[in-house]
């Protein structure tokens, strides 16, 4: 979702409502909108802001579990590069590269994040237009070009690293109506969303300096779009779930400052052999049943949902595998992004995994 | 007990005496503190600069000139054992500057760095937390967004958001205020400002180029990364901060050592005062230690208690004296800031650095000095017999005699000493023996005195001038002649000081004007605004230079460029300038050289090279030996062809041709232009003319007497400190002279009553007291010219050249003498003024009644 890269932009001080030359306007995600595979997966700098959003779940060969995050973004200053002149220095920035890698140690019970902040000089960060290639420093998501493409993602921080292939089990997932995911009411309130809801990865991870062989299961989101939350609205609950029974579910909720929900706000579901059901926010409903409050920014975050979609005739709780999966910043914004597990209610038995994001809990959000 | 009974009691009764005393210690420790702490901080908000961008940082490398190319931080970064490597260009930027008024405006240090890396200064965050809005990082990398100190924000009215006009170099730049660091916040010293690097690089037109890189690396591969580093970057410095702030540390080293030198005079003058009180106390306190000594007391018992006067002196008079100190201190730091940035390195203090060491130093030297001084006086009063008792008072005295028959050969001997140390070699660039010699010169007088007194006392009493109030004062000084010695000698040392400083100063100052004359033979000289004590930039291009050599009525133009290299160890300025000076009038003067024409002939191209005295000095070189120089293609050797005058650089300077500095350094940049008018051409109006043809660059155009007046005006700048510090030193004598007198006039309290009693009149007393005074300060001032004297040669023979390697051509004018000669009696009247009012205070019939 848009808003996501640009809260989280915002709270790393990235972005602001003036940022860029009015002369020289971004594209906005304005339907209709035809996508074009596997040019699609690539960069598109005309857009201001751009992520590829990995999550999922991993077992290693002797059964330690893990969930992991890495997010590379792109935040475009202005939307053409600078011209190379003798006299125009190379760190003069049009994009920003920031990228987010975490992991969350389910067996272990404990949860690390870094972050770091490349820019388009001198070789620090770029993402092609031209092929699957995103760098922010030795972080990497490389892919080849075919429609389903296989994805390699690279990322190390001290001694922590996963190193990852990914496979894509499904085709790709287009979420919204007429290629836009509405987040607001004004017309350009939006973006272009698609996603891998169903990734075969495998490789390695490494926690503290500890290599596992890992594999397991992966969602990938793709976004880009130009528009900014509204004013009005103060963060939002973002929800994959990956159902035992190959079915996938994408929800998001926009919260507003007024406590109602964003009426855009909407989700999809995505059947075993990829076939796409919208579903608008009357169609599911989130109740979040516990809270947690985070030690580190005195957030408080909802903590535990119980979901009813449309079309899965099953209820289902989200079980955060970890409370305290928070990526905390004590310069910028801080964020909730961490696995749950899926269960019955009725009878407690896990039929799937997942990933939540909550966003604006701990402390207002800055434009 | 002893104590209780002999010392508190006694203080009690004397509480004027001790007051003086205890302020004399006061200033002295005062003064040595307060110049100590300003050393310190000069220092201190240097290294701050260093390691403001991560105090993590342990190693930096350093470009030569200009910089290294931006992409070797790309082969930094892939080094084993390098955690994180922070690109930095180095820049200052000129606020506040009036138009026309090139001297005017503040200058900024500027430090671009990688915005966008973790490590940050927190400015950035509290840029943030202002305004609860995020960090504009389009504005900042892209539109030349600056962060300042709060001072500065304050000084020029600027707020977040603001535009803000400064010059670089010649040019006007317009930034962007983009943060304002707290006032308290970061600890960053107030003249430095941050940009993004890409602003940085086109500011200083340094764009592909990086000042330094700043390197956090593990510590166990710390000595194989520098290894690494010196292999990739020929030419570069790689540094750990430690050892960078140790170079500036050495380089101002000798100026920092003057400085503590001069300021420890006043504690040594205050020494002479505590010798002085306690001898006082002894004498008067005579009666009592006998009878002590008849009651049992041993001789060590008295000898300890006296001491302990010394002691409480200095304890309280050192506590005291830091209190002031820190005050002094506050008020200096902006003084000595001034010479250090002006002759070495640009930094800005905006707090006092209080150190540990400075103050220890300055309390135990405070104590220390106290109890040295009175171990003389007291060893007396532990030698004093219990028959003595019976005696006389001020009977002691008269084993004067005895003494200056032993203490005047003794004080021949040190003078002697004083004359060998000074003729001792530096040790490390540090003029030791020199000090040595000037504190022998100091001694070798002080045991001198009392033969000085004597004899003058005899010759006064053979001059035949009778009168009954001369003659009660001629009674006074034979009776105690050693404690008019004291006094004598701690005035002198006072004058000594400033009879010094005077003549080093006006020798110096003749120097520099002469040279001036010498070198400075071109009609104006053009320089960017702000030069003044900035470091040099070459921020004039080529093409500026040959605009200017096309304006009308230009005959020629000279350029200079300097750049700091490091040399063994030590900075040193590297000129290139053209050496066809059409006229010749521009020249260096040359102490000595390979035959001119050859030199000229030689210079421009080859790897020849002409080195300063200083340069000569500081690094031992001499005609046909070579200079290793770095350079971006390695190391250099150049062949020294000739040594020339000059007083512009303490580290020292040499030149080189211009083809050559192109050659090895790749910088056409140009910091000064010299111009040439053709005949009769009216220099107000080719200076318009060359400001219309370079419009709008700014630029500081002087002809070479506004030039020279300058250059003079740095040079009293500089020594303003020096002066201030001798002030305080002849305050400090002018107490004792207090001291000494009030002192006798109690003393002496029953003679007077009885002169008065006789018939002597209270005008006839104050006379006495004040013909005592002049005695002294007559005495004071012929000791303290020669003081003068041997300390003058000593600063300007052997103690200049052995820091700074100034020659210096000797120039004490006559007026300094007899300026000195006059204040001092002067001063030795006024400090006689209250205690004379007091002496003719006393009654006869009540001092007998007492009796």
């Amino acid at each position: 979702m848009i808003q996501r890269i640009v809260r989280i932009a915002a709270g790393l001080a990235l972005l602001a409502t003036s940022v860029t030359d009015a002369s020289t306007p971004f594209m906005a995600a304005t339907a209709p909108y035809t996508f074009t595979f596997p040019r699609d997966y690539f960069a598109h700098d005309s857009y201001r802001t751009e992520w590829w959003y990995f999550t999922g779940h991993l077992r290693s060969h002797d059964g330690h579990r893990f969930g992991f995050e890495l997010t590379f973004f792109r935040a475009a200053l202005r939307p053409k590069p600078y011209r190379v002149t003798p006299d125009r220095s190379a760190w003069r920035t049009s994009q920003l590269y920031p990228a987010h890698f975490a992991i969350t140690d389910i067996t272990d019970q404990t949860f690390v994040h870094h972050e770091i902040l490349a820019r388009d000089a001198l070789g620090q960060g770029r993402a092609s237009q031209r092929r699957l290639d995103v760098h922010a420093f030795a972080w990497s998501l490389t892919g080849n070009a075919q429609r389903e493409p296989t994805m390699h993602l690279h990322a190390r921080d001290d001694g922590d690293a996963i190193d990852l292939t990914a496979l894509a089990k499904t085709p790709v997932a287009i979420h919204g109506r007429e290629g836009i995911s509405k987040k607001g009411s004004c017309a350009t309130c939006a973006s272009h969303y698609f996603s891998f809801p169903r990734l075969a990865v495998h490789g390695t991870l490494m926690r503290s300096g500890k290599r596992y062989v890992v594999d397991g299961l992966a969602w990938m989101d793709h976004e880009f779009g130009s528009d900014e939350l509204m004013p009005n609205q103060a963060g939002w609950d973002w929800f994959s779930i990956q159902l035992n029974d190959g079915r996938d579910i994408m929800l998001y909720r926009l919260r507003q400052k007024d406590g109602t929900t964003t009426p855009q706000s909407s989700g999809s579901i995505i059947s075993r052999v990829g076939a796409v059901t919208y579903l608008p926010l009357h169609a599911f409903s989130i109740r979040s049943t516990s809270s947690w409050l985070s030690p580190h920014t005195h957030g408080r975050y909802p903590s535990g949902w119980s979901l009813s979609v449309d079309g899965i005739p099953q209820p289902m709780s989200l079980v955060p595998e970890l409370l305290d999966q928070e990526l905390a910043d004590p310069s910028g914004t801080s964020y909730w992004e961490g696995a749950v597990a899926v269960r019955d209610p009725r009878t407690g038995r896990k039929i799937g995994v997942g990933y939540v994001e909550l966003t604006g809990y701990a402390g207002a959000l800055r434009f | 007990m002893l104590f209780r009974a002999l010392v508190l009691g006694y203080l009690r009764r004397n509480t004027l005496r001790a007051a003086i005393t205890l302020v004399a210690v006061m200033l002295g420790t005062a003064v040595a503190y307060a110049i100590n702490l300003a050393n310190a901080t000069s220092v201190a908000s240097f290294s701050r600069s260093v390691d403001v961008i991560a105090s993590r940082v342990n190693l930096q490398v350093f470009g030569i000139g200009s910089g290294f190319p931006e992409r070797s931080l790309l082969q930094v970064e892939r080094i084993a054992g390098v955690q994180n490597a922070s690109p930095v260009i180095e820049g200052e930027i000129v606020v506040g500057a009036r138009r026309g008024d090139g001297k005017s405006g503040e200058i900024l240090h500027v430090l671009g760095i990688d915005a966008t890396q973790a490590v940050l200064p927190s400015a950035f965050f509290s840029a943030q937390a202002h305004t609860n809005s995020p960090f504009d990082f389009n504005d900042f990398i892209n539109y030349n967004g600056i962060v300042v100190s709060f001072r500065i924000a304050h000084t020029y009215h600027l707020t977040l958001g603001s535009q803000m006009r400064a010059t670089v170099g010649p040019r006007d730049i317009v930034l962007r205020v983009m943060g304002i660091e707290p006032a308290h916040g970061v600890g960053v010293d107030s003249s430095v400002a941050f940009t993004d690097i890409a602003t940085a690089q086109q500011l200083f037109h340094k764009v592909g180029l990086l000042s330094r890189i700043d390197i956090i690396v593990s510590p166990l591969r710390l000595i194989a990364v520098q290894k690494e580093l010196a292999h990739l970057l020929p030419g570069a410095r790689v540094l750990t901060p430690k050892l960078r702030v140790d170079e500036i540390r050495r380089m101002l080293a000798s100026f920092q050592m003057n400085l503590a030198a001069l300021a420890d005079v006043a504690l040594l003058v205050g020494m002479y005062l505590i010798a002085n009180a306690v001898s006082i106390s002894v004498v008067q306190r005579r009666a009592q230690v006998a009878a002590l000594r008849a009651l049992g007391a041993s001789s060590q018992a008295i000898f300890g208690v006296f001491a302990a006067e010394g002691a409480l002196y200095g304890f309280v008079g050192a506590a005291l004296g830091l209190a002031l100190g820190a005050l002094l201190a506050n008020l200096s730091v902006g003084a000595v800031q001034q010479t250090v940035s002006t002759l070495y390195v640009g930094s800005h203090a905006d707090h006092v650095a209080y150190s540990w060491p400075a103050t220890i130093r300055a309390f135990v030297l405070g104590t220390g000095a106290a109890i040295l001084a009175a171990v003389l006086p007291a060893r007396e009063a532990a030698r004093t017999a219990a028959a003595f008792a019976l005696r006389a008072q001020g009977s002691y005295e008269r084993d004067a005699t005895r003494l200056v028959a032993r203490a005047t050969p003794a004080g021949l001997v040190v003078l002697l000493i004083a004359w060998g140390l000074a003729r001792l070699p530096a040790i490390d660039g540090m003029p030791l023996f020199g000090y040595g010699s000037g504190l022998a010169v100091i001694i070798g007088a002080t045991f001198c005195s009392p033969a000085l007194v004597l004899t003058a006392a005899w010759l006064l009493e053979k001059s035949g001038i009778r009168g009954p109030a001369f003659l009660t004062a001629l009674a006074f000084l034979r009776a105690s002649p050693r404690r008019y010695a004291t006094a004598v000698t701690s005035l002198a040392v006072a004058v000594g000081m400033a009879v010094a400083i005077a003549i080093l100063v006006a020798s110096f100052r003749t120097t520099v004007v002469e040279w001036t004359h010498d070198t400075l033979g071109a009609d104006l000289y053009m320089n960017t605004p702000g030069a003044a004590d900035a470091s040099s930039q070459g921020y004039f291009t080529p093409r500026d230079v040959s605009r200017v050599r096309l304006v009308k009525g230009v005959a020629a133009v000279d350029t200079f460029r300097g750049i700091d290299l490091v040399i063994d160890g030590r900075t040193a300025t590297l000129g290139s300038t053209n050496f066809s000076s059409p006229s010749g009038r521009n020249s260096l003067r040359f102490v000595a050289a390979i035959d001119l024409p050859t030199l000229a002939r030689t210079m421009h191209d080859q790897n020849n090279v002409v080195i300063s005295e200083p340069f000569a000095n500081n690094f031992g070189r001499s005609i046909g030996q070579f200079v290793t120089v770095p350079t971006l293609h390695g190391p250099a050797r150049l062949r020294i062809i000739g040594i020339y005058n000059d007083y512009s650089t303490a580290g020292g300077s040499f030149i080189v041709g211009h083809a050559t500095f192109m050659r090895l350094f790749d910088d056409s940049g140009v910091d000064s232009i010299a111009v040439y008018a053709q005949r009769d051409v009216a220099l107000a109006s080719l200076r318009t003319r060359i400001e219309r043809a370079i419009a709008p660059l700014r630029v500081d155009i002087n002809t070479n007497r506004e030039l020279r007046t300058f250059a003079i005006g740095i040079f009293d700048r500089t020594f303003a400190i020096t002066s201030a510090l001798y002030v305080i030193a002849l305050t400090v004598a002018m107490l004792g002279v207090i001291g000494t007198l009030f002192a006798l006039v109690t003393e002496k309290r029953i003679e007077i009553g009885l002169l008065r009693y006789l018939g002597m009149t209270r005008s006839q007393v104050r006379t006495s007291v004040l013909a005592q005074a002049a005695f002294v300060g007559v005495l004071a001032a012929a000791l303290g010219i020669f003081i003068g004297l041997a300390l003058g040669a000593l600063l300007v023979f052997v103690i200049n050249r052995q820091s700074f390697g100034w020659l210096i051509a000797w120039h004490a004018p006559f007026s300094i003498f007899i300026q000195a000669f006059g204040m001092t009696v002067a001063a030795a009247l006024l400090a006689a003024l209250y205690p004379s009012a007091v002496a003719s205070q006393i009654r006869g019939t009540e001092v007998l009644r007492v009796e």
